[in-house]
């Protein structure tokens, strides 16, 4: 018996010490002295048993048989997804026809790098012809003017020439000394 | 079969480690099949203690559920680092009860943003499936057993975590202290304080009402001694 029970409880046991005898099922030599304890513990024991009973029969409403299968089913489930290996989906965008790889009518890229180099070398051999080609400006244009005589009055030429030495048009002056004047475009196209 | 086979003669926790064993290997041989196959034998075996477990502790029936789901998916891919000296029960609860751990502190997470469900006059929250019918012998015995159920559940509810657990594991579960000990990683003694602060504060909260009668026994004198 403990002291505290021994001291404090006139020598009866508590009712810790009667939980202890039901959990370890160790009788104490108390209770077949004393028949208060005794009987306590008998109330005691039935008490427990009653709130375990009620428990266990609570959390097995809530769990039927069938509840557990269906949970035994869903840990197999999941168990065999886990041990299948893992599928990669390909993007289907980025998966290249299997015709278009063997077909024989399929550019080779060489002949693509060719083609490329060539059109440049074209484009430059053309610009540099342009520069040392000296066009005759009056020549080409005089298909293209004719009915401007008509158009065009002395005054309106000279209007023209006044805008295109304003300040403000000073940076387009390049551009305007490579074409040609409607100026010229008209006497030639009058003589 | 004879009286010399091993398997005759095993207790329930040298046949639990049998198995897991088994599984391990299999798992470590590509096996998985028949890992998954012994498996489900481990499952059958602690499926409605574990569920029982969840049920008091979590204190709901869908999150108890799927947290013994969870632990016992967990324990078969973990089970590499199961070591065959301790049982695999305790092995087993104490991934049961993390689980359950980690779930009550998302709960109170989650409690502090959300409006609370709805809770009946115990403060206890109402399961549907306590509605649904049970079978019994009388409908005044199914009323007075499901009151009793009801009050019980709304005491172990009133009880601080640890206690329920301790409360849970040893009195419904009759699992010794050091076993639970092993189960939860607190001290033997504590486990002790905590089981009799725990029936000390049932039995003052179910006093004074006809819980936990015996049908046909009377009401039970409580002691306050």
């Amino acid at each position: 018996m403990r002291l505290a029970d021994v001291v404090l409880r006139r020598g009866h046991l508590s009712d810790d010490a009667l939980v202890e005898v039901w959990t370890t099922g160790v009788r104490p030599v108390h209770l077949d002295r004393c028949d208060l304890c005794a009987e306590r513990a008998v109330e005691m024991s039935r008490w427990l048993e009653d709130v375990r009973v009620l428990g266990r029969a609570d959390a097995d409403t809530m769990f039927p048989e069938v509840r557990l299968a269906a949970q035994r089913g869903h840990v197999m489930q999941r168990l065999a997804q886990l041990d299948r290996p893992a599928k990669v989906i390909s993007f289907p965008a980025a998966r290249p026809a299997l015709h278009d790889l063997q077909s024989p009518h399929r550019v080779s890229r060489g002949w693509l790098a060719a083609a490329a180099a060539a059109g440049l070398m074209v484009g430059v051999v053309s610009v540099e012809l342009t520069h040392l080609w000296p066009f005759d400006f009056v020549g080409t244009t005089q298909s293209v003017t004719a009915p401007a005589s008509a158009a065009f009055s002395a005054e309106d030429v000279q209007f023209l020439d006044a805008m295109l030495d304003r300040p403000s048009l000073g940076a387009l002056r390049a551009l305007d000394e490579m074409t040609p004047r409607v100026a010229d475009v008209v006497l030639v196209s009058n003589r | 079969m004879t009286g010399a086979d091993p398997i005759v003669s095993e207790t329930p926790r040298e046949a639990d480690t049998r198995v897991a064993v088994g599984v391990k290997a299999f798992q470590a041989a590509g096996q998985l099949d028949q890992a998954r196959e012994g498996y489900a034998e481990l499952v059958e075996r602690h499926q409605r203690r574990a569920t029982r477990i969840a049920y008091h502790y979590l204190r709901d029936a869908a999150d108890a559920d799927e947290a013994v789901q969870d632990a016992l998916v967990k324990a078969y891919t973990h089970l590499g680092t199961f070591r065959e000296e301790l049982p695999f029960e305790v092995w087993f609860t104490r991934i049961l009860i993390n689980g359950c751990l980690d779930r009550l502190k998302a709960r109170r997470r989650r409690e502090r943003w959300i409006a609370r469900p709805t809770i009946d006059s115990d403060g206890v929250e109402r399961d549907p499936a306590e509605h649904l019918p049970s079978r019994g012998p009388s409908p005044e015995e199914q009323l007075l057993h499901r009151e009793r159920q009801r009050r019980l559940k709304a005491a172990l509810g009133q009880l601080p975590e640890r206690q329920r657990l301790v409360f849970v594991l040893s009195h419904f579960e009759g699992r010794t202290s050091r076993e639970i000990s092993g189960m939860t990683g607190l001290n033997e003694s504590t486990v002790r304080v905590h089981l009799f602060r725990a029936i000390r504060r049932l039995r003052s909260l179910l006093s004074g009402s006809a819980v936990v009668a015996t049908p046909g026994k009377g009401r039970v004198r409580h002691a306050s001694r």
